[in-house]
């Protein structure tokens, strides 16, 4: 089963991450839809990230089948029914050990960029 | 921790699958949620909201997309598709709930008869029976190439020699005497019937029995003088016993025994059996049986040591038989036979379980060609339907799944409804089985389906499937779509060169199963119509034994049953009801000589018989005189042949007036071994209606007699007479002062109705099977010609219209089926004769190849195809060639 849907399959940075950013929203704002957590993405990267649901609602099934998360139904402020998605203790376990994942490479990264500046 | 969450979502992906409609709803108002929030926002953004749901939509991307790319994630895509598959299937036949009644029934019909088949085939040949070593087992018997004698008894002195001399090969040999009914009696006043057996008493630790209660028989019970002890069948005990402990001292007295005491001294488990019979108690042989015995009346078992060939073991036994004395010229030619106890067991009818099983394949031979035919038909039809699917984009494989499916659910269905025919026949066979068989099918396996049985009906299943899941299948790739997607179908030729090759295996299947059971039935009318030896009209026994206690010396117990004949018989004759009355102790078709041990008794059986015998009988006299008055005691023995035993014995000569030395019968004389060859008769169907083994007839007066059946011709209505002749033979019985016991009157109608029971059976079976058989057949040559016609309606409307008339139309289509028929009915002909070469031995004075069978069935098969043809073809002829033109 490890393989491609693996969260910590390094070579597949696009789901990875999307996957981080999903539970790194749910963190923050607590329990929310999936148009809330889209919204969020968006925001937050300025725009530059685009979140059609074709992307994230596989992300979300699989991180709910995973038990990173759990969902139930609720009301957004305007009385719609939405389903609304909530961190797991696990998922904050894996955010947490995601994170630093993504910390050390980042600043490993980041020495290789230095010398070459100039 | 990672493999942790991978299984966790196998589980769960799995779970989706039962939650399917409920997970697709929520994922639709999910998306459509989305949807909505998106629009909203650019709703809030200013935009009209028609713009902002175009916007959002535009932004989001393909909701059934999205929807697509969630349900891959969520479930086992796979195994989705498979619920689909079988969601759509259902649907399909749903909605063709005819073609689906007829398939799930014939396909139930067919499995269910073969199923059933197969669970008696499979528990007769391969379930070993209940004991340890039941494989090693093995059923000793005399036989005798050069009289073409099989499966004969063997006796006392043969069993010893080979217990001394082949010791180094067996773990033992057991012999023991075929189940025999007397009259018991548990307390004063109650007298009782109990089939009784002997045996030598390691039986049951050879069969590795292990004792209820109590011990088991032991050799050493043969020695003890003063009582004899038995062993009883679980049943006997809660019977007769109330279950009571043996240690209150159980005891019965058997009347038939001297002396009568007889003590319980075990109880075998509940269910043993041994043989065919059921017996209520275990004796030890050598307790009862003179010593030495001459007598060939025992059956005999062995069991080799471990890595003991069957084959040497037979050699070695053969050249210790060799040893005895064997100079009589009666007695060349005898060998020992050995076969696994099994196979004894279940000789009766293995024979015609094979063949049944065998009819039983053709039939569902016959339902699966239907149904295959009935497949190609519906996937002309469906033809459409698969063009549009596949122009929608559905793959080759994809529809090749589809269809497995719905056979699948077809087949799912159809084994389900069979195996509960199944059950249920097997419950009705045991209610109409003739009594003599029901005690052969009890020995089976009690269990109605054991695993063999399910995995039989799973490998039919599966070659169903492969059979016609992939047929079609493959057609469906071959054909371009978009032809189907051009209106008329009309479809290639070559779909239909199948189905007369299917229809034709069909009709070659349904005439040789009629055939063969035209050739039963036939031999069944035979055997019915055959003469007897006797006249059977109006006859009636009545068992009649001196009861004892009768003093102990045999002769003289004798002596006084021939003086109460001598009073009785010119008593009843001069009854105006009666015709004529005889004596004889062993008269034909009784239930004693039609049971399993007079068919195993010696091939050269003895009747004794009073003088008046063969005139009441009718039998007719060959050559010499019978038995009159002046035969008597004072002379050397006489006796009478019938016609086999004068041949048997003295073949080509004419015996009359020849002296007879006898050893292999029932009893031996020490006084006087040569008898006189009076006269001789014509045969008679002494132990069933098929045979006619040699009889030895002797004279109630020259022989030791204590009980036989009075045989009487009545003239006048039963009832009445039966009564007059109870009150005759209580008052002589009375005057004589003697005790009798008097069996209720047996009507030789009913004697010889249960003869042929078993061979009624039989042929009732197996046409059951053919016409089951034909009406399959039929059914298939109807569907298959009215979809013939169907699509060659184009054809036959332009035919008409330049000038063919109806008629001409409908001989075209006759002629084809005949054809069809013709073809099919000389291959069924061949099937049909291997079958009953194989199945000879059951036939009765017909040949394999009756040309009045053969011509018969034939013409009942011709009949039925065009019967089935009829009503297609007539709708061609009916044809209205414009209407039929415009229509399309």
């Amino acid at each position: 089963m490890a393989g491609k849907n693996d969260p910590n399959h390094k070579r597949e940075i696009w789901p990875g991450t999307l996957v981080l950013m999903v539970l790194k929203s749910l963190e923050t704002m607590g329990p929310q839809h999936g148009y809330g957590i889209a919204r969020r993405i968006e925001q937050v990267s300025g725009q530059e990230l685009l979140v059609n649901y074709g992307t994230l609602y596989p992300a979300l099934i699989k991180l709910e089948q995973e038990g990173y998360i759990q969902s139930e139904w609720g009301n957004t402020e305007n009385n719609r029914r939405a389903r609304y998605y909530r961190l797991a203790p696990a998922g904050r376990k894996l955010l947490a050990e995601e994170a630093r994942a993504w910390q050390r490479a980042h600043d490993l990264l980041a020495r290789f960029w230095r010398p070459q500046e100039p | 921790m990672n493999s942790r969450r991978s299984i966790r979502r196998a589980l769960a992906r799995v779970g989706e699958l039962f939650y399917h409609g409920r997970r697709e709803r929520e994922l639709a108002e999910e998306l459509a949620t989305h949807l909505a929030l998106a629009a909203a926002e650019y709703e809030r953004a200013g935009l009209p909201p028609e713009e902002a749901r175009r916007r959002a939509r535009i932004k989001l991307g393909g909701l059934d997309a999205a929807a697509e790319a969630c349900r891959d994630r969520r479930g086992l895509r796979w195994l989705d598709e498979l619920a689909q598959d079988l969601r759509f299937g259902l649907r399909q036949l749903r909605r063709s709930p005819g073609f689906t009644a007829v398939a799930v029934l014939t396909l139930a019909l067919g499995i269910g008869v073969n199923a059933a088949i197969f669970s008696l085939l499979d528990k007769a040949f391969f379930r070993p029976l209940p004991y340890p070593h039941a494989a090693r087992l093995l059923w000793l018997t005399d036989e005798n190439p050069r009289l073409g004698l099989r499966r004969q008894p063997v006796s006392a002195e043969e069993v010893e020699a080979w217990q001394q001399g082949a010791k180094p090969l067996l773990v033992g040999i057991v012999a023991g005497v075929s189940p025999e009914v007397v009259t018991c009696q548990f307390r004063p006043g109650r007298l009782r019937y109990a089939t009784f057996a002997s045996a030598s008493g390691n039986l049951f630790s050879m069969l590795g029995v292990v004792q209820w209660r109590g011990r088991l028989l032991n050799p050493a019970d043969a020695q003890a003088h003063h009582a004899l002890v038995a062993v009883v069948s679980y049943s006997f005990w809660q019977r007769q016993f109330q279950s009571r402990p043996l240690s209150s001292g159980l005891r019965f007295r058997v009347l038939d025994f001297f002396p009568p005491e007889v003590a319980v001294v075990g109880v075998l488990p509940p269910g043993f059996r041994f043989g065919a019979k059921k017996v209520d108690f275990w004796i030890e042989y050598n307790a009862l049986a003179a010593h030495p015995d001459p007598r060939h009346n025992l059956w005999a078992i062995a069991l080799p040591r471990p890595g003991v060939k069957p084959s040497r073991l037979q050699a070695a036994l053969n050249t210790m038989d060799a040893g005895l004395v064997r100079s009589d010229p009666q007695e060349r030619g005898w060998q020992i036979a050995i076969e696994p106890l099994q196979h004894h067991f279940f000789s009766r009818i293995s024979l015609y379980l094979v063949l049944l099983f065998a009819a039983s394949g053709l039939v569902l031979l016959i339902v699966f060609a239907n149904l295959a035919n009935l497949f190609l038909a519906r996937s002309e039809t469906r033809r459409r339907e698969f063009s549009i699917r596949t122009a929608l984009g559905a793959g080759a494989g994809r529809l090749a799944r589809q269809r497995l499916a719905e056979n699948f659910l077809l087949a799912f269905f159809g084994i389900g409804f069979g195996l509960g025919l199944a059950g249920i026949g097997l419950k009705l066979l045991l209610v109409v089985l003739p009594p003599s068989l029901v005690a052969t099918f009890q020995l089976l396996h009690p269990a109605l389906f054991t695993m063999p049985e399910l995995g039989w009906a799973l490998l039919v299943t599966i070659a169903w499937m492969l059979l016609f899941a992939f047929l079609p299948a493959h057609r469906a790739k071959r054909f371009e779509y978009w032809r189907g997607l051009s209106g008329r179908v009309r479809g290639d030729r070559r779909g239909f060169r199948l189905q007369p090759l299917l229809m034709m295996a069909e009709m070659a299947m349904a005439l040789s199963l009629l055939l063969t059971a035209g050739l039963f039935l036939r031999s069944f009318h035979k055997l019915v119509h055959a003469p007897l030896g006797f006249q059977r009209r109006h006859l009636i026994s009545v068992g009649l034994d001196l009861q004892p206690p009768f003093p102990r010396k045999y002769g003289y117990a004798s002596a006084a049953f021939h003086a109460f004949l001598r009073e009785l018989l010119p008593r009843l004759r001069a009854l105006s009801g009666v015709a004529g009355v005889a004596m004889a102790s062993n008269p034909p078709l009784t239930p004693a000589a039609q049971s399993e041990s007079a068919a195993f008794a010696r091939a050269v059986d003895l009747s004794v018989v009073s003088p008046g015998y063969f005139r009441m009988m009718g039998a007719r006299v060959l050559a010499g005189r019978v038995f009159n008055a002046s035969d008597t005691n004072a002379l050397p023995m006489r006796v009478v042949l019938t016609r086999n035993a004068a041949k048997r014995f003295f073949p080509g000569r004419n015996p009359v007036g020849r002296r007879l030395r006898w050893y292999r019968c029932r009893f031996t004389r020490a006084r006087d071994p040569d008898c006189l060859v009076i006269g001789v008769v014509e045969d008679t169907r002494q132990t069933g209606l098929a045979n006619t083994e040699p009889l030895v007839y002797e004279s109630i007066w020259q022989e030791a007699f204590v009980g036989g059946n009075l045989i009487v011709r009545a003239r006048r209505p039963l009832a009445e007479l039966l009564a007059q002749l109870d009150a005759v033979m209580d008052g002589v019985a009375a005057a004589s002062g003697l005790r009798m016991s008097i069996e209720p009157a047996i009507l030789m109608r009913a004697q010889i109705a249960a003869a042929a029971a078993v061979p009624r059976f039989r042929s009732t079976l197996l046409l059951l099977f053919a016409v089951l058989a034909l009406g399959l057949a039929m059914l298939g040559i109807f569907g298959v010609t009215h979809y013939f016609v169907q699509r060659s309606i184009h054809d036959i409307a332009v035919r008409m219209l330049l000038g063919a008339s109806p008629g001409r139309v409908m001989a075209d289509f006759l002629r084809k089926v005949l054809l069809w028929t013709g073809t099919g009915a000389l291959l069924g002909w061949c099937l049909a004769w291997l079958a009953s070469r194989a199945a000879r031995s059951l036939l009765f004075e017909i040949s394999p190849q009756d040309p009045w069978t053969y011509a018969l069935a034939t013409l009942a098969l011709m009949v039925a195809a065009l019967v089935a043809v009829w009503l297609p073809a007539r709708s061609a002829a009916k044809l209205d060639p414009l209407t039929a033109l415009r229509y399309e």
